[in-house]
């Protein structure tokens, strides 16, 4: 930057005045801010086009929302929820007609799922921990029989803590805990739960 | 040349500039923005690495996520806004600063407001509001500084040399007043003691106001003062004439006037009346013209100099810039649509779009002006430019890496969030959701690491720089003829705008008036369907163990990762349970519906599992969720819970409206005691009942229960469309 000689001036260097191309002589406006000029160049077509654009888009989109029939948010989610328990009560009935069965089903999946969604309350070796210990002859719910077992999993003791797991789990899915739960009967692991609930051999 | 053919006067004032000040914010502004990228480095890491909080309540993330936001933009984007405010202000006004004392209230409190946000915030003292954490005390000084530097800038005006007021001063005007007025009415509380306060709004009104100023912080603070910054810098940095004046009118007006109607495209799908969601999104798609308004004629302003760019850093930082300026502003109509929102919304493409406003269009701004200004303020020439160039280079690549992983991430997330199969879930398990964009988080942090580098040699290059400066410096005098009174006003050619900028006093009025349409608009209808809500539902107010636990809730900013507003979507309702309705948060003064779910919502929470789980959960939340990434909360187990304030906060709340009895404020000790005793007793036998009812945790168990689908639930007709 150049020193300054002079002790006063306008701007902080005299060089910093704003270069004129040849074809802006013409639109340069007669304002100086601290060295800075404005050109008059016109507004940018495609600019002033995208902008009037956006307006007409928000009029058409407005309507689109508001003033036809069956557009808004909630509309659109009752429409969504009444075609799924259409589809749900045909599926539902079909899963409540299926209940357990060992197809699609296997042990190896059942401890998977096991781990991942059960162990949190019922213990890594089901020893029982918020949940009941599930390796004893004892049943709070039930009697212990594939299909009890797959019923309980599925509709859940919601009061008691277990959640329903119907909607998280696929009914195979269902069926490989069962299979589980029942390979590991008797296996009394440490520190499990004292028994809860009524003996079934 | 002849710069002043309106005034002959005779005789020339002679002054100086007060750059002392300016010198003040940019060491403030370099000092913050390491403290800001540093806090957003650790935060990185703890998302991709749970652990790195090493169970230290006050650096957990809900505590220290509103730490960064608010470093970054009060703290780092803040004084640089001042420092350019104060530069460029006085040069193109040629006038020295109204009151040097006001400049220095105005810094030191600024400062002081920073420091006691960087004590509360870890401490979990906090309103609970995004982007407006601080609580009363350090509100009310926001407000008081504020209105000291508008004070000082207004009086500046007054005595200014020069007559007409240029396109940047318009933009610092809008700045001024409009952030004023948002922080104030944003802020409006009823304190309960020294360092906590309830919002004066609640639920749906609440939210409305709270993204009414959270989007037009983004507007008036992070957009329109550096608007007004690129149009003093470049033209100045590049020696050439501002592309266009007349586009310089049209963007400003409609990007004032615009921006304020936008913010409730924060709210879609939630239960904000859906015609002011549709009101958000049409305002949000008109402001792509006048957005791009501004990166165009800065652009156009370069035009002819595109080999300096590629020699010059300073240059480059500027085109990025503008580039992802543009960039942002084309991708925050596109957010808006409602059908990409219902993706978008909660996931990490809004933290991606965030980033690429704040580290580039922000950050590459503020590194321009700090490389330009600190050598010339200092009398010196930059330490070294290749440096810089390096800086540029590597602060690229790390905005890059930053903003795919997001968009990565963000879209995964969304998509498995959404993703039904016969009329299931595909993935029902949250910590699935959560897991599989782990690896992104390495990534984004990488981004995070490369930013935090190059501004490391930023840093190293200025001290550099500083360190050479002559040491004897003189302020060097300037001189500009006073304004002479105009008597008469003939001045028939002058267009009605060049008139305006002779009359600062009326352009700010019009510049409230713009405001003000969208703002009253908007709100004040919000605030009627409210009323007659209240008068509808049947929503029993929060037990006072409820509300205590309410408000550890919010001390530990849960709200960063957890959102409460299901939306009406099929696979959210599947996934949390029957969508969220007005009165659920009718008595939530403040409203967390959250912006961000790293966790899952928990509006529908209650019921959903049993107290022990909660327990559990919270001492350590792997051992029910394996693979969770929520931190411990051992505290909550230890901390006895501080009843002494209860009864004053039902109290606080009665006045708010919410219906509790005398009895209710009278018995609220009592009350909450004999429900904690409760719940403790039926923890587990193993826990012994007297000691633990004692605990911060089971407020916070008892607060969580309560958030369920109200009972007997009347659809509330007309309020919701
Ligand atoms: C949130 C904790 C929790 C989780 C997770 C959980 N359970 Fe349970 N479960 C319980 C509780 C509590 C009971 C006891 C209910 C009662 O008292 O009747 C129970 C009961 C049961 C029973 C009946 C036991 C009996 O004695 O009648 C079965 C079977 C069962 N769970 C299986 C599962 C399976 C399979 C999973 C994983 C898909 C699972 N649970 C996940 C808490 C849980
Ligand atoms: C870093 C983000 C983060 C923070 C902060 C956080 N959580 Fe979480 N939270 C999660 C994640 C991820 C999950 C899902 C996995 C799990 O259950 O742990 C979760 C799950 C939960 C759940 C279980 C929800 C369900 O439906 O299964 C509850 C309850 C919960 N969090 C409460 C809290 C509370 C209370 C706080 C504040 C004290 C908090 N969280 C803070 C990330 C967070």
């Amino acid at each position: 930057m150049n020193e300054k000689k002079d002790s006063t001036q306008n701007h902080e260097d005299s060089s910093s005045s704003s270069l004129i191309l040849e074809d802006e002589k013409d639109i340069v406006l007669d304002h100086d801010y601290d060295g800075i000029k404005e050109l008059d160049n016109p507004l940018p077509k495609w600019w002033v086009n995208m902008f009037y654009l956006t307006a007409v888009f928000a009029v058409i989109y407005t309507g689109y929302y508001h003033f036809r029939n069956g557009n808004l948010i909630e509309d659109r989610f009752q429409k969504s929820m009444i075609v799924e328990t259409k589809e749900n009560s045909d599926s539902l009935s079909d899963i409540a007609a299926v209940g357990f069965s060992e197809e699609n089903a296997s042990i190896d999946e059942g401890a998977s799922l096991y781990t991942s969604r059960c162990a949190a309350c019922h213990g890594q070796k089901a020893e029982g921990i918020i949940g009941p210990n599930l390796t004893d002859n004892y049943w709070l719910n039930g009697d212990g029989s594939n299909d009890s077992i797959y019923n309980t999993i599925k509709v859940g003791i919601p009061e008691k803590g277990m959640i329903a797991w119907e909607a998280l789990l696929k009914p195979s899915q269902i069926s490989s805990l069962v299979l589980y739960i029942q390979s590991i009967k008797g296996t009394a692991p440490a520190n499990g739960k004292p028994a809860q609930g009524t003996l079934f051999e | 040349m002849n710069n002043h053919p309106q005034t002959h006067p005779p005789k020339n004032d002679t002054f100086q500039y007060d750059d002392s000040i300016v010198k003040k914010f940019i060491i403030a502004t370099i000092g913050w923005g390491f403290v800001a990228l540093l806090v957003g480095v650790v935060l990185a890491t703890q998302l991709a690495n749970w652990t790195f909080n090493f169970d230290l309540s006050w650096i957990t993330f809900g505590r220290l996520r509103p730490l960064h936001t608010n470093a970054a933009i009060f703290a780092f984007a803040g004084n640089a806004i001042f420092a350019g405010i104060y530069h460029s202000s006085q040069r193109l006004l040629k006038t020295r600063m109204f009151s040097d004392v006001l400049s220095k209230i105005h810094f030191w409190g600024w400062q002081l407001i920073i420091v006691s946000a960087a004590i509360t915030l870890p401490l979990g003292i906090t309103a609970g509001k995004e982007y407006a954490e601080l609580e009363w005390p350090i509100d009310i000084l926001i407000a008081l500084i504020w209105v000291i530097f508008a004070i000082n800038y207004f009086l500046t005006l007054k005595v200014r040399r020069e007559r007409h007021i240029y396109v940047a001063i318009w933009f610092y005007i809008a700045t001024i007043i409009t952030v004023a007025i948002l922080h104030i009415v944003n802020s409006l509380a009823i304190p309960v003691g020294l360092f906590k306060s309830y919002s004066l709004f609640s639920g749906v009104q609440d939210a409305l106001v709270q993204w009414w100023y959270g989007h037009n912080a983004v507007a008036f603070f992070l957009t329109t003062p550096f608007l007004g910054l690129m149009y003093y810098y470049i033209p100045k940095i590049i020696k050439r004439p501002v592309y266009s004046y007349r586009l310089s009118i049209i963007h400003f007006w409609a990007l004032v006037f615009i921006y304020i109607w936008a913010g409730p495209h924060h709210l879609l799908y939630s239960v904000l009346p859906e015609w002011a969601q549709t009101m958000g999104v049409v305002f949000s798609v008109m402001l792509l013209a006048p957005s791009w308004g501004g990166m165009i004629n800065g652009l156009l302003t370069l035009r002819g100099s595109w080999d300096r760019v590629r020699k010059e850093p300073i240059l480059k930082f500027l085109v990025a810039s503008l580039t992802l300026y543009g960039m942002a502003t084309f991708e925050g109509p596109l957010l808006a649509f409602k059908s990409v929102n219902a993706l978008a919304h909660f996931t990490d493409w809004i933290i991606g779009h965030v980033h690429s406003g704040v580290l580039g269009w922000n950050g590459f701004m503020i590194f321009a002006l700090l490389y330009y200004c600190v050598p010339k303020l200092w009398k010196t020439k930059l330490y070294s430019d290749k440096l810089a160039t390096t800086h540029f280079w590597v602060a690229t690549v790390g905005i890059i890496l930053y903003i795919m992983s997001m968009w990565a991430s963000g879209i995964t997330q969304g998509l498995m969030w959404l993703g039904l199969e016969d009329g299931r879930l595909i993935y029902p398990d949250f910590v699935e959701t959560v897991t599989k964009i782990i690896p992104l988080y390495y990534v984004r942090l990488v981004g995070g690491l490369l930013y935090l580098s190059g501004y490391l040699l930023m840093i190293y290059n200025l001290v550099k720089t500083i360190a050479s400066a002559p040491k004897n410096q003189t302020s060097p005098s300037y001189s500009a003829p006073a304004l002479q009174k105009v008597e008469h006003d003939n001045n028939t050619s002058e267009s009605s705008h060049r008139w305006l900028e002779r009359e600062p006093d009326i352009l700010t009025i019009l510049v409230i008036v713009a405001v003000a349409v969208g703002s009253i608009i908007e709100i004040i209808p919000s605030l009627t369907s409210h009323k007659y809500v209240a008068l509808e539902t049947n929503k029993k107010p929060y037990s006072a163990l409820e509300l205590a636990g309410r408000d550890i809730y919010i001390r530990e900013g849960c709200y960063t990762c957890h959102s409460q507003m299901v939306r009406p979507i099929k696979a959210e309702v599947l996934r949390y349970g029957a969508k969220s309705e007005l009165d659920d948060s009718i008595y939530d003064h403040p409203f967390q519906w959250g912006s961000r779910r790293i966790g899952p919502d928990l509006a529908r929470v209650g019921g959903k599992y049993p107290d022990i789980w909660h327990y559990r959960h919270m001492d350590d939340p792997r051992s029910m969720a394996p693979g969770s990434i929520m931190p411990n909360y051992p505290w909550l187990l230890e901390n006895n819970l501080d009843y002494g304030l209860l009864e004053k906060k039902l109290r606080v709340m009665q006045t708010l409206g919410v219906p509790y009895s005398d009895e209710n404020a009278e018995n609220a000790i009592e009350d909450a005691k004999a429900q904690a005793l409760e719940i403790g007793k039926n923890l587990d036998p193993s826990i012994d009942a007297k000691k633990i009812s004692k605990k911060e945790i089971i407020a916070l168990i008892a607060y969580l229960q309560s958030l369920k689908e109200q009972l007997h639930h009347e659809p509330l007709h007309g309020a919701t469309h």
